[in-house]
């Protein structure tokens, strides 16, 4: 097992990035990423001492972004601004990094899906995550987990047949 | 894998490659995070508040031998401090972090940064590990009486104080690299007995889990799980838990609290003097169980959006609103002040946050004078 981050800070710096990657999957654009990664690295910074008890920090850190995504509530004794060292340079005007990408079908229709089905695709299809992994991750039970991914495709398909995207 | 199953991949393959992500300001987000900590266990002070004196620093006594050194401040010396006395007079025992100072049980502690916990408070004794002037630090207030347990200056410590305040554990650096593990009496400062915890290659330094009130301390190492030791034997391992714990959840005054890998709950049992596991209850789980002394209340915000309700919530499920927050607020628990009654921070979106004390029996909530 690797050596835990010596600080909070030190973890901050080797992860944040995977962090902000993944909130960015979740959320669709940078501002509500950046929101959302900042909201969740504060939160770890608050349970550090429960963190570094847990068999992995960056899978505890990863349940605290996505739950934070899924509740959809951002605690108001938050501070609101955003901590960037520098302006971020934004892949498009709008802030979707799917824009700039030609031939993507799906995600568009990815972010129109419901916070909870579209945080199971992400971690299934971006993370890789096993239903046990993904049940973890989300604080929910693995039929449930099952049961939402099933619900998340047949959205999916639905969409896509509205919109003429083919399969 | 199907087609869409691909198409999925692939997409969110690129879409991943084609994030630019921002540089992030870690100092920034620490200042927020302290700050953040702050407000869960103090109060912001008014500026041109009026400011009232307490009496510090006295004579020193070390202990000498064995754990962790130990130094006793008696508060009876010369006044070397001062803090506001409207509205965020530093009266009744639950601690306030003011302006770089910690104050609780009429005394004040200066610290520079607090480690990552807020202090603890039970029963009118406050647990804190600080950073302060000489390094790290755990300290104790109760009765008007600072106590440092320990320092060091370049490790953190850990600090755990039991459900009911009368009993400390401390984790502090022992000899050539091992960890020691001291339990003390509260009340008289005394230390009960100290535990060397030798250094294990990638085992990673223990870290405190909770202590009990029967003067027990659970302490877990990472790839080599949960120990429970108390002073006069040896620590042995936590055997016969089920199924896989992805972490443990911390302290319950029953025994221990851990979350199952294989279900969505936090797992509530006792461990017997072999270190044999029972398990007790099963509870959603939850980041906060704010428990009640006795183990079988706590304390929780509401989660649904919209409901601003605080509950005293039992192990049979059964909740009681406790109190009802205007829209905006949120609130911190500070500690047990008894059984019955709770102490908490009630904190508008902006300004000052106001102390409450609970009575969980009578369901009433009283504003603590002069806040």
């Amino acid at each position: 097992m690797p050596a835990p981050p010596a600080s909070y800070e030190d973890f901050v710096r080797a992860r944040s990035t995977a962090l902000y990657r993944a909130a960015y999957l979740l959320t669709g654009n940078t501002a509500d990423a950046e929101d959302l990664v900042q909201v969740a690295l504060v939160k770890l910074y608050v349970g550090w001492r429960k963190a570094r008890k847990a068999q992995s920090i960056e899978g505890y850190a990863h349940r605290v972004l996505v739950n934070a995504f899924i509740s959809g509530r951002r605690p108001a004794r938050f501070t609101r601004e955003r901590l960037v060292a520098a302006p971020p340079e934004r892949p498009a005007a709008s802030g979707d990094a799917g824009e700039t990408v030609e031939g993507l079908v799906l995600w568009p229709l990815v972010r129109e899906l419901p916070p909870r089905q579209r945080a199971v695709v992400v971690l299934r299809y971006l993370d890789d995550l096993s239903e046990a992994e993904i049940a973890e991750a989300l604080g929910m039970a693995p039929g449930t987990v099952k049961s939402t991914a099933s619900a998340a495709l047949k959205n999916l398909r639905a969409r896509m047949d509205a919109t003429g995207v083919e399969r | 894998m199907n087609d869409l199953d691909q198409q999925l991949n692939d997409d969110m393959a690129a879409v991943d490659r084609a994030i630019a992500p921002p540089s992030i300001d870690v100092d920034g987000l620490a200042r927020l995070g302290r700050g953040e900590r702050r407000r869960r266990t103090g109060i912001a002070v008014s500026a041109g508040a009026a400011l009232a004196v307490v009496a510090t620093v006295g004579a020193l006594a070390v202990v000498p031998g064995g754990g962790p050194s130990r130094t006793t401040l008696d508060p009876a010396g010369t006044p070397s401090a001062t803090l506001p006395a409207d509205p965020v007079v530093a009266s009744g025992d639950a601690p306030r972090l003011i302006g770089g100072t910690l104050y609780a049980s009429g005394a004040s502690y200066d610290y520079n940064q607090f480690a990552f916990s807020s202090p603890q408070y039970a029963a009118g004794t406050t647990l804190a590990t600080v950073r302060a002037e000489g390094g790290w630090h755990v300290v104790q207030m109760r009765d008007g009486v600072i106590t440092e347990y320990a320092r060091a200056d370049d490790r953190v410590l850990g600090s755990e104080l039991s459900a009911d305040g009368l009993t400390a554990a401390v984790q502090a650096p022992g000899n050539g690299g091992d960890t020691a593990i001291t339990l003390f009496d509260v009340e008289s400062g005394e230390p009960l007995g100290t535990l060397e915890v030798p250094r294990v290659e990638d085992a990673g330094d223990p870290s405190l889990v909770s202590v009990t009130d029967d003067r027990r301390v659970v302490f877990f190492r990472d790839s080599l799980g949960a120990f429970i030791w108390s002073p006069g034997s040896e620590a042995v391992p936590v055997t016969g838990l089920q199924g896989g714990f992805s972490s443990y959840g911390g302290s319950w005054p029953g025994g221990m609290a851990t979350d199952s890998a294989d279900t969505q709950d936090t797992v509530l049992g006792t461990i017997d003097a072999a270190g044999a596991w029972t398990e007790t209850y099963r509870v959603p789980r939850s980041p906060d169980y704010s428990w009640g002394p006795s183990g079988d209340t706590w304390v929780v915000g509401g989660f649904e959006e919209g409901d601003d309700n605080v509950y005293l919530e039992g192990l049979d499920r059964e909740r009681t609103v406790l109190l009802t927050l205007s829209a905006g607020e949120y609130v911190d628990v500070v500690g047990w002040e008894s059984a019955t009654a709770i102490v908490l921070d009630v904190e508008p979106e902006t300004g000052a946050a106001t102390r409450m004390v609970c009575d969980v029996v009578e369901l009433d909530c009283t504003e603590v004078a002069g806040r």
